[in-house]
C-alpha cells in the first residue's frame, strides 16, 4: 500500500512535468504564428520511434541503423516543414529538439505508468517497491529535460554544445561550408597545418553528421589525413570536477554508431591517429543551458587542441578536428 | 451522578486533545508533501551572460543575454580599434538573493 502511494505521487509529479513541458512548446509554437500547435504536438509525442535492425546477422548492420536513423529523421523534418513552412531551418531545428524533449519525457512516463499498473494488476509488490526506490532519481533526472526546453528555445548554449565552441574557437569567424546535411567545416591555417574543423551548423539545434563530414573531407583530400580530433562533451563520474578537461585515444562521441564508426573506419584507413579530448559535465549539466565553470573550460580544451596540433603534427599536414554535440547558439 | 459528569468531562477534552493532534499531524503531513513537491520542481532563479569582445582582443564586453544572441555573431564595433565585436561566450549564472527581490 506505501509503496503504492508513494509511486502513484512521483508519477503525478512526472506527469506535470510532461505537461509543463508540451505547455512549453505550445508557447513557442504560438509565439512562432503556427495556427494549430496541437496537431504539430500530438502528431509528435507517439510517432517517429526506431525499430532496432536485425542483429542475428550482423553483416551491413551499422548501414540498416544509419538508413532507420537517417529516414526517421528525415520524415520527422520534412513533417514539421510540413506544419512550419515558412520558418527558417535554424527554427525548425530548435522545434525539432523541443519537440523531441517534450516526447523523451512522455514516453518515460508512459513506462514508468505502465510498469506501475502492472505491478497493480498483478499484486507485484516486488515491482511496485523497484519503482518506489528508482523513482526519485528518476524524478531528478528528469526535471533537467523540462528547465532545457527553455534554453533551447532561447538559442542558448547547452552543456553538451561544448564540443562546437571549441570548433567556433579554432575556427573563429572563417566560413562555413556545407558537407552534409545540418553538417559544417571551415579550413584554417595552423603554423603550417591545414586544419579542418567540422561541426554541427549553427546557431540551430542540431547535432548534425559529424561522422560522414570527416568522411567526406577524407575522401576530398584522398585520405591524406595525418590526425583526426575529436571534442565532446562526456559525463562525469560523481565525485569529478565539472568542466574538467581529459585526454585518450578513440572517437569521442556518443551517437547509436553510425556516426562513431565512420571515425573510426576512416582513422584506420588513413592510418591517423585519432585523439579524443573531453570536457565532463553531469548529465543533468549536459543538457541545461552552459554554466560558466563549463563556459571557462572551453578555454583549456582548446588550448589541449591547440597543443595536440601543434605538438604532434609536422606543417603541411592535414589535420581534421571535429567538435561533436549539439550546436545550440553556436554559429 | 457526580463521578458520571466527571468522566464525561474528561473523555470530552480527550476527544479533543486527540482531533487536536489528528488535524496538527494531518495539516504538517500534507503541508511536508506539498512543498516537497513543490521543491523538487522549483529551480534556482538564473541570469543568462554574454560575453563578447574584440577580434583584436583590445576590449570585452559583459552584459545581459539578448534575444537573438549566439556565439559568432557580431555585436557591433570596439569602442578602441573600430574592429568587430564578436560574441564569444554564452553561459547561465544563478541570481544572487537581492537580484532575486529586485526581479519581483
Amino acid at each position: 500500500m506505501r509503496y503504492e502511494r508513494g509511486v502513484a505521487a512521483r508519477l503525478i509529479l512526472i506527469e506535470t512535468l510532461v505537461k509543463e513541458s508540451i505547455n512549453k512548446v505550445k508557447n513557442y509554437l504560438n509565439r512562432l504564428g503556427i495556427k494549430e500547435p496541437d496537431n504539430v504536438i500530438n502528431g509528435v509525442l507517439d510517432n517517429y520511434f526506431v525499430i532496432e535492425p536485425v542483429s542475428i546477422e550482423p553483416i551491413d548492420i551499422i548501414k540498416r541503423l544509419d538508413h532507420m536513423i537517417t529516414n526517421n529523421e528525415d520524415k520527422f523534418k520534412k513533417d514539421l516543414e510540413k506544419f512550419m513552412p515558412n520558418v527558417s531551418r535554424h527554427t525548425l531545428n530548435n522545434v525539432a529538439v523541443s519537440l523531441a524533449i517534450a516526447s523523451a519525457l512522455f514516453i518515460v512516463f508512459k513506462i514508468l505508468r505502465h510498469y506501475y499498473l502492472l505491478g497493480k494488476k498483478y499484486e507485484n509488490w516486488i515491482l511496485l517497491m523497484q519503482l518506489y526506490l528508482q523513482l526519485p532519481q528518476l524524478v531528478k533526472e528528469l526535471i533537467p529535460y523540462t528547465k532545457a526546453i527553455d534554453g533551447v528555445f532561447r538559442g542558448i548554449p547547452i552543456g553538451d554544445s561544448a564540443g562546437p565552441m571549441v570548433a567556433f574557437k579554432l575556427a573563429s569567424l572563417s566560413p562555413r561550408i556545407d558537407i552534409d546535411e545540418d553538417t559544417v567545416y571551415s579550413l584554417i591555417n595552423i603554423e603550417g597545418r591545414n586544419v579542418y574543423i567540422v561541426k554541427a551548423k549553427g546557431p540551430g539545434a542540431t547535432v548534425g553528421r559529424p561522422g560522414k563530414g570527416v568522411y567526406k573531407i577524407a575522401e576530398m583530400l584522398s585520405y591524406n589525413i595525418a590526425r583526426i580530433i575529436t571534442v565532446d562533451a562526456a559525463l562525469k563520474l560523481e565525485g569529478e570536477q565539472s568542466g574538467s578537461i581529459s585526454e585518450g585515444s578513440g572517437a569521442a562521441i556518443g551517437d547509436p554508431g553510425p556516426e562513431k564508426i565512420e571515425i573510426e573506419r576512416i582513422a584506420v584507413k588513413c592510418g591517423a591517429p585519432l585523439d579524443a579530448v573531453i570536457i565532463k559535465m553531469g548529465i543533468d549539466e549536459a543538457i541545461k543551458p552552459m554554466s560558466k565553470e563549463i563556459a571557462d573550460s572551453i578555454d583549456k580544451a582548446y588550448q589541449k587542441v591547440l597543443d595536440i596540433i601543434k605538438t604532434r603534427t609536422k606543417p603541411g599536414d592535414n589535420i581534421i578536428v571535429a567538435g561533436i554535440g549539439n550546436s545550440v547558439g553556436v554559429y | 451522578m457526580y463521578l458520571q459528569i466527571d468522566s464525561n468531562i474528561l473523555t470530552i477534552i480527550l476527544i479533543v486533545f486527540f482531533s487536536a493532534i489528528l488535524i496538527y499531524l494531518l495539516r504538517f503531513g500534507l503541508g511536508y508533501m506539498m512543498k516537497r513537491n513543490r521543491s523538487e520542481l522549483q529551480d534556482q532563479p538564473l541570469k543568462t551572460i554574454t560575453i563578447a569582445s574584440c577580434i583584436n582582443n583590445d576590449y570585452m564586453l559583459e552584459r545581459e543575454f539578448r534575444e537573438g544572441d549566439f556565439i559568432g555573431k557580431i555585436d557591433g564595433l570596439c569602442p578602441k580599434c573600430n574592429s568587430n565585436i564578436v560574441i564569444e561566450k554564452i553561459y547561465v549564472v544563478p541570481l544572487t538573493v537581492k537580484e532575486t527581490k529586485e526581479k519581483r
